[in-house]
């Protein structure tokens, strides 16, 4: 079943100041896709993220499995589902620190009654999937380093096979060789049980690796989205081009200066791209997408 | 003259598991090393050793380290603190939840201003700067809100902005930019590495993105199951790997974007 989310708006309201973290956002997580949402530190990802997985209710729009929806716009209940999962943005604080890491992998088939044999077989063969020692299950959240319990998350999510699961900078704290056997790992699970991921990363390579689809993120807005490879390959817009040329090189030996990709503010404050048009930054201009090419949707009417 | 030395440092758990054996590094001023390896082969334990962090159950069974010239861990004992502040790996753990950013903000300005003589209202400008120095469009709003309401991002980076404010001679940078988008990562490295030109500071940096290492780090450290494999210039770490372990991150480093 595929997750819609439809024109979804969250209004952070406190102390006489409002924030508009997400404004008009749809988005279709497909079963056996990966969509990967890039973007802005503070554009809103990591919340609508959570309106996904019904952890936070989003002050308009809707959410719905295929056609049936289960949370609805404010005053209605958001209430979450065990079809999804989600790997939060910081490992460790999303572990209980009064817990072994036995106890936090195994709780999501709790609800689905399985036998203590069950879990503890499920347990050790999942935490072996993401590089793990089954030692690990038997210590503390605090006992283990960042990427082990990035490792762990990922782990507790995926075991009691859910639909959809989404990952908030999944691999952010690994080295490269344990993200690329957890890309892996992603992939062959989504091939064997089609899984959909809604991921949400600020690496480029990973989106490479993984996703099917791409959507870019900005102040709130999703400013370009369509195929992984048309918005790589041929980026449209502003910000899309400068994260895609921000990417450090690894290799000491060709010349790299980031921050020339980032272009400069008024106040020489470096900030995102401004529009071409207006030379304004890109908050200021009015939502809607233009197709650029096929499901290739652009915000920006200049690169449009 | 090295600004930092590190030798024989070996970290321990208090039931005998050995987490860092032999460890050994230096810093020159004005230079930033880099360390990289696998996920849970010390660089944590390495960088809070440094500083007297170690969490309880864990500590170092012998080293010295020394920063200008003077020893401040000897045979394994914290004897000084070193003028060296952090970034931690998970920024929300070291922001105050309690307290508003600008109340972290201010207290540490005031602590600092005892020492340079900064008025109250020079304060308040200079948090906002700060967090303008962070690449923050809004910091007016941000200075009023807590830590819970702020995006992973924009907590990691009040963090880099009050650890530079603080003037260490040494930085530690444990994955600064891990969670930030590479055009924010972009300035962030920018503003280290500015940092160490004008105040020729050392910075210890840690990263598993060995795009960031190539880019940022004169010389870097290898580690792997609390070894230091390697420790070389970049450039030979990067095109000459003397370790196996070093290959592999090489060959595992996916592939770049290198068409442009
Ligand atoms: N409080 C603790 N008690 C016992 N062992 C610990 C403790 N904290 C961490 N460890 C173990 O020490 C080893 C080194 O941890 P450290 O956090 O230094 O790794 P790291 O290199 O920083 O890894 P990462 O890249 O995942 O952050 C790990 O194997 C970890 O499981
Ligand atoms: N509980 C909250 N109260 C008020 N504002 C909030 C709250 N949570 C988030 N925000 C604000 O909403 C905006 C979007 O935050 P969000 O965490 O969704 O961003 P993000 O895209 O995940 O960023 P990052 O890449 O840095 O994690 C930010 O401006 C943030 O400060
Ligand atoms: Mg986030
Ligand atoms: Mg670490």
């Amino acid at each position: 079943m595929d997750l819609v989310l439809d024109d979804i708006g969250v209004v952070y309201r406190r102390g006489g100041y409002e924030t508009r973290a997400v404004r008009g956002v749809s988005l279709h997580i497909r079963k056996g896709e990966t969509l990967a949402i890039v973007g802005e530190s503070g554009s809103g990802k990591t919340t609508i993220a959570k309106v996904a997985a019904g952890l936070q209710k989003a002050t308009s729009g809707s959410l719905a499995w295929r056609s049936t929806p289960y949370g609805a716009p404010e005053g209605a209940r958001g209430t979450g589902s065990r079809r999804v999962q989600m790997v939060f943005q910081h490992p460790v604080q999303s572990l209980d620190p009064l817990w072994r890491i036995r106890r936090a992998v195994q709780e999501p088939l709790w609800h689905g009654g399985a036998s203590r044999r069950e879990a503890d077989a499920r347990a050790a063969e999942l935490i072996t999937q993401v590089g793990l020692d089954p030692s690990v299950l038997d210590r503390y959240p605090r006992q283990i380093s960042g990427g082990q319990a990035q490792r762990v998350a990922i782990a507790r999510a995926l075991i009691a096979k859910p639909e959809i699961v989404i990952l908030d900078e999944p691999t952010a704290s690994l080295d490269q060789t344990v993200r690329a056997r957890i890309l892996t790992l992603l992939a062959e699970l989504q091939a064997g049980t089609g899984v959909g991921y809604l991921m949400i990363t600020h690496d480029i390579s990973s989106v490479r690796r993984l996703a099917t689809r791409i959507a870019v993120m900005y102040h709130g807005l999703i400013v370009e989205s369509g195929p992984a490879s048309a918005v790589l390959d041929a980026p449209r817009h502003p910000y899309t081009r400068a994260l895609i040329a921000a990417v450090p090189i690894a290799d000491p030996r060709v010349p790299w200066n980031g921050a020339e990709h980032v272009a400069r503010h008024r106040a020489g404050i470096l900030a995102q791209a401004p529009c071409p048009v207006e030379s304004s930054p890109c908050r200021d201009h009015g939502t809607g997408l233009h197709q650029v090419g096929s499901e290739h949707l652009v915000a920006c009417t200049a690169a449009a | 003259m090295t600004l930092l030395s590190v030798e024989g440092l070996s970290i321990r758990t208090a039931d005998g598991h050995t987490l860092v054996r032999d460890f050994a590094l230096d810093v020159n001023p004005g230079e930033i090393v880099g360390i990289v390896g696998e996920s849970g082969s010390g660089k944590t334990m390495t960088a809070l050793s440094l500083l007297g962090l170690l969490p309880a159950g864990v500590s170092v069974a012998c080293g010295d380290a020394s920063l200008s010239g003077r020893p401040f861990l000897r045979d394994g004992r914290v004897c000084e603190r070193p003028n060296a502040t952090m970034i931690f790996q998970n920024p929300t753990a070291a922001l105050n939840p309690t307290m508003k950013i600008e109340a972290q903000l201010i207290r540490l300005l005031t602590f600092l201003g005892k020492r340079r003589g900064t008025g109250r209202r020079g304060r308040r400008a200079r948090a906002e700067a700060l967090l303008e120095s962070v690449g923050i469009h809004e910091p007016r709003a941000v200075l009023r809100r807590y830590p819970h309401q702020l995006s992973g991002g924009m907590n990691q980076r009040v963090m880099v902005a009050m650890a530079v404010a603080a003037e260490p001679s040494l930085l530690i940078a444990d994955e600064p930019t891990t969670g930030l988008d590479v055009t924010v990562q972009a300035q962030i490295l920018e503003l280290i590495r500015s940092t160490v030109a004008s105040r020729g500071i050392g910075v210890l940096f840690v990263s598993h993105d060995m795009g960031v290492i190539a880019q940022t780090c004169r010389r870097v450290a290898v580690m792997y199951h609390g070894e230091l494999r390697e420790f070389a210039d970049v450039d030979d770490v990067f095109h000459a790997p003397r370790d196996a372990y070093t290959e592999e991150l090489l060959a595992s480093t996916l592939e770049q974007p290198s068409e442009r």
